[in-house]
C-alpha cells in the first residue's frame, strides 16, 4: 500500500545520528573459508569469505528466510584518493558506472534490476565506493555479469563525462542552494581533518570537477576500479556452490589493477584551541560547529567513545539532546555524533539556534554536559540503555540482506584487526563507567576544542 | 608492466579519448560469454510464513507472522479509525490522538515513556493513514514482556496531557509548514481536495491552520469512540508462536473494553468526467510539478491488480512508458510516473512528473495521450508480463524488514484483501493478462483525471495556452480565478 497520500502523519524515534555508521564498521568479520560467526544472543549468521587469484575479496552470506539476493560491490577507494585540484573524481565515476560498459549499455543496468523488481543504488563515502542491489535470488547470474562488465570495461565517451559532468555540477549547485550551511559544513570538515585527503567533500569543488580531464578520469577508473581493490558481497537466498561458480566465471578472469599503494597515516593532531567566526548571509538563523579530535578507530578508546556517544547524543532521553531540545530549548536543530575518516576520528556537534546569545547558551550547555561526563560516573541504568540502544542497533544492520551486506563489505574493506564478532561486542558491552570518566578527560578538553560560529 | 598500465599506455599513444573499453577488451581478449547477457536461474519459491490469527475474548484481532532467523521482534498495533474518521470540523483529530497515546498517563511522563522505550533499545513510532492508525514498536525477543508492560497503560489509559499536547500540536504544525515547501506535496494535496470535495478522505489533507481548533476534548472523544480492542489489530513478526503471544497480550490487554462502532456506509465520490487543468500558483519554483488522478475502487476491488499492472506498463519504473517519453525521448521531464494509492472506500491511479516549465503544457498532453493509448488499445502481452515480472519480482523486497512484514499483515487484514493476497500472492498475479488489464481500465474514466500544476504562473502561463481553462489557486489551495483564452475570469 502507498503511503504516499500521507499528508501528515509520522513520527519516528530517531537515534541513528551521523555516527550509525561508524559504529557498524566495528562489528567485522574476518574469518577464513567457509567459516561460522560465534552465536551472540543469536545475532550470527553464516559467512563465507575467500579471495580470487585476482585479489577480489568474496564474501558470501547465505539465508533462505526469502528467495532475494543483495550484491555489493566496494571498492577501496572515495575521496580520500583524490589529490587537490582533482576533487570530486570518486563521486564521478559513482555515476560513470551507470552509464554503460563494453557489453552493457547506458543505463541497461538499472533497466534490468527495475524490470525485475529489484533495488538499486550506489554510495561514495571518503573511504568506500559501494554499488548495491537487492533482486530476485535467481537473477544472480545477470548481476554478476552486469558487475564484472564494469569492473573490467567502463564505456567512458567524451559525450557521457559531460552530461555525468553537468549533472555533478547542478547537484553541486542545488546543495549549496538548499543547505544554507553547507559552506561551514565544508570548512568545518578542514578544520577538524585539516589535513586535505581528509578534509575535502566528496561530492568535490566546482571548479575541480569543471577541470577533471578525460585521461584523470580514465587514470582514476583503472587505478582503483579493479578486483584488487575491491570486495564482492552476496548475501540472501544463495547455494554456495553455484555462486562460487558463477562469481569465478563472471570475475576469476579479470585481470588484476596495479597495486595500490598504502596512503600515509595520518599525521599526529596538534593539541590545540580554535574558536573561527564566519558570516553567511543566506543563513536562516545563527548556528556552529563544536568538535573535538578523538581516538582512531579500532582504538579501547573509540569503542568506549562510541558507548559514550549513545549516552550523550543518541534517542531522546540522552543527556545532550534532553537538555538542548527539550528542557531549556535552546536549539532550533541539533545533531551530533562520531566521524571517523580512515584512521582519524572526530566528535562533532552542530546546533541552529535563534539568536547569538542562544548560540552561547547552547555551546556552554554542551560543554557542561561533557564536563559532567568527566566528573561523575554514569549509572548502571544509563549504561544498560546505552548498550541496549547499541545491541538493538546492531540487530537491525543484520536484519535484512542488503543491509547485512552492505555491513559486511565496509567492516572488511574498513577495519582492521578484528577478531570475531562476539568478541567485538563484548569491546563495547564490556565497557565500564570508569573507562569512560576516562575517554571523556582524554578527548574533551577545553584546549581540544574547535568551534566555528556562523553568524548572520 | 600490468594490464592497466598497459591499457592507460595504449590510450594515450593513440591519443584518444574514445572509450576505455574498447582497448581494455581489445588487449585482453574478451571472452565470448561475457558478449551476451545471461539467462536468469529458474524463479525460487516464495515461502511465505503463515499468517495465524486468533481473536481475543475483548475482541482484538491478534496476528502471528513467525520469523527466527533474528532475535527481534515487530509489533503493529492498528486501529482502523484513520484522518476519515476524524469529525468534519477538526481534521487532524485522528493524527493528534494517535501522536498523543505516547505522551504518556496519569501516572507516567511523556519522559518516562520515552525512556522506558530507549531502555530497551526499542524503536516506537506512530503513523495516521487515512483508514488508520498504526502503532509500530520494534525490540529484541527477550523484551516482549516489557515492551507489552510499556505499550498497554499508554492503549489504555493516555491522559493526554495540556502540556504535551501543546508541544506536539507545535512541532505538528511546524512539520506542516515544512512540508508546504514542497511542490510536491502541494500538487498532490490539491489533488486530493478536488478528487474528495465531500467525501470523509478529504480530511486527511488538512493544513497547518487546522492544528490550533483541535482540543484536549476532541482528542479524548476520537480515542474514547475509536480506541478499541474490536476496533483495532495487532500483528507480532518475529521469533515467537500464536500461543505465546495469544498468553502475553492477554495478559496486558484483557481489561481493555470493547464499545460497538458503527460506521455509516460512504459512497466514492463523483468522477471527474471533463478535462480539469488547475494551477498552484507557487511564485519562485523553477520547475513545474504534476499531479494528475483519477479515482478508482477500493483496495479489496478485484481489478486493483489488473490495475496495478496497468501502472506498471504506463509509468512504474524509469523504463515505462511515461518515463522513457517524457524523459528520455522529448526531454520535457526531470521524472513521470504512476502508481496506485490504495485505500479502504476507493483509492487512486496517480501519476506524478516533473517537468521543464516550457514543456509543460505540451507534458501534459503527452501523459494524457499515453493513458489514452493505454485505456483504448489493448496492451501487448510482452508488456503485461514484463510488469507482471516486477510485481512478483519486487513483494519479497517489500516485507524483507520484520515491520514492513508486520504492515503487510496488518493492512491485509485492516482492507479485508483475504488470504489469497497473501497464500497465492505469486498465482493471483500471474493470472492477470491483457484482457483483464483493459476491462479494468475501462471501468473507470481514466481518459480525464483532474490535473494540478504546481509551478510559478508568471513562467507556466506562456506554455499553458492549449487549455481552454485554468483554474488557479494560491499556495494554500484557496481558488483566486479562472484563466481562459480570453484572459482573467
Amino acid at each position: 500500500m502507498n503511503e504516499a497520500l500521507n499528508i501528515v502523519t509520522e513520527k519516528r524515534t530517531e537515534r541513528r545520528f551521523r555516527g550509525i555508521r561508524s559504529l557498524a564498521c566495528g562489528f567485522v568479520l574476518i574469518v577464513g573459508a567457509a567459516s561460522l560467526l560465534r552465536p551472540q544472543a543469536k545475532i550470527a549468521f553464516p559467512v563465507t569469505t575467500y579471495n580470487l587469484r585476482n585479489g577480489l575479496q568474496v564474501i558470501l552470506a547465505e539465508d533462505h528466510s526469502l528467495p532475494v539476493v543483495s550484491v555489493v560491490v566496494a571498492y577501496r577507494v572515495g575521496s580520500i584518493r583524490e589529490k587537490p585540484g582533482l576533487t570530486g573524481l570518486a563521486y564521478l565515476l559513482q555515476k560513470l558506472m551507470f552509464q554503460g560498459s563494453q557489453d552493457v549499455g547506458p543505463l541497461q543496468h538499472i533497466s534490468h534490476i527495475n524490470r525485475v523488481g529489484g533495488d538499486i543504488n550506489a554510495t561514495t563515502s571518503e573511504e568506500l565506493t559501494l554499488f548495491y542491489q537487492t533482486v530476485p535470488s535467481n537473477q544472480l547470474p545477470i548481476i554478476l555479469w552486469l558487475e564484472s562488465d564494469r569492473m573490467r570495461y567502463l564505456d567512458i565517451r567524451p559525450a557521457t563525462i559531460e552530461r555525468v559532468r553537468a549533472s555533478l555540477i547542478e547537484e553541486i549547485v542545488e546543495r549549496r542552494a538548499s543547505e544554507p550551511y553547507w559552506d561551514s559544513n565544508l570548512l568545518f570538515d578542514q578544520v577538524l581533518f585539516p589535513n586535505f585527503l581528509y578534509g575535502h567533500p566528496v561530492i568535490g569543488f566546482e571548479e575541480d570537477v569543471l577541470a577533471l580531464t578525460m585521461e584523470d578520469i580514465s587514470d582514476f577508473y583503472l587505478d582503483y576500479y579493479a578486483p584488487n581493490n575491491a570486495a564482492l558481497c552476496l548475501s540472501g537466498d544463495i547455494q554456495l556452490p553455484r555462486t562460487r561458480e558463477l562469481v569465478a566465471r563472471y570475475f576469476e578472469t579479470l585481470p588484476r589493477g596495479r597495486d595500490i599503494p598504502d596512503l600515509p597515516p595520518a599525521p599526529p593532531r596538534e593539541r590545540r584551541s580554535e574558536t573561527q567566526s564566519i558570516r553567511n548571509y543566506l543563513a536562516p538563523s545563527p548556528a556552529f560547529h563544536l568538535g573535538f579530535p578523538i581516538a582512531a578507530p579500532g582504538t579501547r578508546d573509540f569503542y568506549i567513545l562510541t558507548v559514550l556517544d549513545y549516552i550523550l547524543m543518541r534517542g531522546e532521553t540522552s543527556r545532550i539532546p534532553k537538555r538542548i531540545l527539550q528542557k531549556e530549548r535552546l536549539a532550533i536543530e541539533l545533531s551530533g555524533g562520531i566521524e571517523k575518516r580512515r584512521d582519524m576520528a572526530a566528535y562533532r556537534f552542530f546546533a541552529v539556534n535563534n539568536n547569538d546569545l542562544m548560540v552561547e547558551r547552547c555551546r556552554d550547555a554542551i560543554l557542561s554536559e561533557l564536563g559532567k561526563v568527566k566528573t561523575g560516573f554514569v549509572g548502571q541504568d544509563e549504561l544498560a540503555k546505552a548498550k541496549a540502544m547499541l545491541r538493538m542497533d546492531m540487530v537491525r544492520r543484520t536484519a535484512i540482506s542488503l543491509e547485512k551486506a552492505l555491513f559486511l563489505c565496509e567492516s572488511v574493506l574498513t577495519q582492521p584487526g578484528f577478531s570475531d564478532f562476539a568478541s567485538e561486542l563484548e569491546k563495547y558491552l564490556s565497557v565500564t563507567p570508569s573507562e569512560i570518566v576516562g575517554v571523556a578527560n582524554r578527548y574533551f578538553k577545553d584546549t581540544n576544542a574547535l568551534v566555528l560560529n556562523i553568524q548572520k | 608492466m600490468n594490464d592497466s598500465a598497459r591499457t592507460r599506455s595504449l590510450l594515450l599513444n593513440l591519443g584518444i579519448c574514445a572509450a576505455v573499453l574498447a582497448a581494455a577488451a581489445a588487449g585482453a581478449g574478451q571472452e565470448r560469454f561475457r558478449r551476451t547477457q545471461p539467462n536468469p536461474d529458474p524463479l525460487s519459491q516464495l515461502r511465505l510464513p503463515a499468517i495465524e490469527t486468533h481473536r481475543l475474548n475483548n475482541g482484538l484481532l491478534l496476528a502471528v507472522c513467525k520469523r527466527d532467523h533474528l532475535p527481534l521482534i515487530s509489533l503493529q498495533l492498528i486501529i482502523l479509525a484513520g484522518e476519515a474518521q476524524s469529525p468534519d470540523d477538526v481534521p487532524g483529530t485522528a493524527t493528534l490522538a494517535a501522536r498523543m497515546i505516547e505522551q504518556g498517563t496519569d501516572i507516567i511522563s511523556a519522559e518516562e515513556v520515552k525512556a522506558r522505550i530507549e531502555a530497551i533499545g526499542g524503536e516506537f513510532s506512530t503513523s495516521t493513514q487515512l483508514d488508520y492508525s498504526l502503532f509500530t514498536f520494534n525490540f529484541l525477543e527477550d523484551h516482549l514482556d516489557k515492551a507489552l508492560e510499556i505499550l498497554a497503560p499508554l492503549i489504555l489509559q493516555p491522559s493526554f496531557p495540556r502540556r504535551e499536547l501543546d508541544v506536539v500540536k507545535r512541532t505538528m504544525r511546524y512539520a506542516l509548514l515544512e512540508r508546504d515547501k514542497d511542490p510536491e506535496f502541494l500538487a498532490k494535496r490539491q489533488l486530493l481536495r478536488l478528487l474528495f470535495p465531500k467525501h470523509p478522505y478529504r480530511k486527511g489533507i488538512f493544513s497547518d491552520d487546522v492544528i490550533k481548533a483541535i482540543g484536549r476534548p476532541h482528542v479524548q472523544a476520537f480515542y474514547d469512540a475509536n480506541y478499541r480492542p474490536n476496533n483495532a489489530i495487532m500483528v507480532l513478526s518475529g521469533n515467537l508462536s500464536l500461543t505465546t503471544a495469544t498468553g502475553k497480550v492477554s495478559h496486558y490487554l484483557n481489561t481493555w473494553l470493547p464499545k460497538d462502532i458503527v460506521r455509516p456506509p460512504v459512497a466514492p465520490p463523483e468522477p471527474n468526467l471533463k478535462e480539469r487543468i488547475c494551477l498552484i500558483d507557487n511564485p519562485q519554483t523553477r520547475d513545474a510539478t504534476l499531479s494528475i488522478g483519477t479515482v478508482i475502487g477500493p483496495a479489496s476491488d478485484a481489478d486493483t491488480l489488473p490495475l496495478e499492472v496497468l501502472s506498471q506498463v504506463l509509468g512504474g519504473t524509469p523504463t515505462s512508458r511515461l518515463f522513457m517519453n517524457l524523459r528520455e525521448t522529448k526531454g520535457y521531464a526531470f521524472f513521470a510516473f504512476s502508481e496506485l494509492d490504495l485505500f479502504k472506500n476507493c483509492s487512486l491511479f496517480l501519476i506524478r512528473a516533473r517537468v521543464r516549465p516550457e514543456f509543460c503544457g505540451i507534458s501534459i498532453r503527452e501523459i494524457l495521450g499515453e493513458i489514452a493509448g493505454i485505456v483504448e488499445e489493448q496492451v501487448p502481452s510482452y508488456d503485461i508480463e514484463q510488469a507482471k515480472s516486477r510485481l512478483i519480482g519486487n513483494f519479497p523486497l517489500r516485507i524483507e524488514a520484520f515491520d514492513q512484514l508486520a504492515l503487510r499483515v496488518a493492512q491485509i487484514k485492516a482492507f479485508n484483501l483475504g488470504e489469497e493476497s497473501w497464500n497465492r500472492h505469486y498465482e493471483v498475479i500471474m493470472l492477470v493478462n491483457a484482457e483483464t488489464v483493459y476491462k479494468a481500465a475501462q471501468k473507470y474514466p481514466l481518459r480525464t483525471p483532474v490535473v494540478v500544476i504546481a509551478g510559478d504562473k508568471d513562467t507556466l502561463v506562456d506554455y499553458l495556452h492549449d487549455f481552454e481553462n485554468i483554474e488557479v489557486y494560491n499556495a494554500k489551495g484557496v481558488f483566486q480565478y479562472n484563466l481562459t483564452r480570453g484572459g482573467k475570469e
